[in-house]
């Protein structure tokens, strides 16, 4: 059974606001304490970030799948070549980045840092944007949809 | 409950869900939605649909002998 909302308005549309806070908060923390485990323990040691990782992805694809369902992409961004082109190197440089940064950690070897560079920038890329174009043409699909099925009938 | 009010409001300044909806800048699935009573708007989208339609609030809005039932 049902129970009753014991909130008003005001403060449901609060605890809204609470929860996607905690929600963006897990999701950069759970990041974060990834890269930190493999700055420690080296990009090799998988099993130390098993955990976080598992609950990063799961935390992910259903943020993926509920967006999708329902029609939604961003608040801001458009789901276009164009934006996702941009979205697609600033990941891929950044996380390429923190990437050589803790292989230079790790091996004290700037030429390998460079490298890992180079390579996991060319690798993300091309698998970020990949997936955001896949990820744009089901939204496009579903939106439609959404909007032919929405409601009740035209006019 | 299905807020015909609006549809009706809508239909006769002869527009569309769609038009209604881009004019207001909201999808179509938001004004499907009020009109089958399956989203209750804010004040802000309310007052910007009467507007466009040229109605009050109460003439799209109020429903007589009702209360809102708990969710």
């Amino acid at each position: 059974m049902k129970k009753k909302n014991k909130l008003d308005e005001m403060q449901e549309q609060k605890l809204l606001r609470i929860e996607h806070n905690g929600c963006w908060f897990a999701f950069w923390a759970l990041i974060a304490a990834m890269l930190i485990q493999m700055a420690v323990f080296g990009v090799t040691e998988f099993r130390t970030i098993l955990g976080e990782w598992i609950v990063f992805m799961a935390l992910s694809v259903y943020l993926g799948i509920a967006c999708l369902k329902n029609g939604i992409w961003d608040r801001r961004l458009e789901p276009n070549r164009k934006t996702n082109l941009a979205v697609s190197l600033i990941a891929a440089a950044a996380f390429s980045a923190v990437w050589s940064v803790i292989s230079y950690i790790r091996w004290g070897d700037l030429y390998t840092a460079v490298l890992t560079f180079g390579m996991m920038a060319v690798f993300f890329f091309v698998l970020c944007f990949a997936g955001l174009t896949i990820a744009a043409k089901m939204y496009q699909r579903r939106f439609e949809k959404l909007e032919q099925d929405s409601g009740d009938e035209e006019n | 409950m299905k807020n015909l009010k609006l549809k009706f409001a809508r239909m006769e300044k002869g527009l569309s869900q769609i038009e209604l909806a881009k004019r207001i800048g909201v999808t179509r699935q938001t004004i499907g939605m009020i009109e089958a009573g399956d989203y209750n708007p804010t004040l802000k989208l309310c007052i910007a649909i009467c507007r466009e339609l040229g109605k009050t609030l109460d003439d799209l809005f109020w429903e007589e002998d009702s209360h809102e039932e708990e969710k």
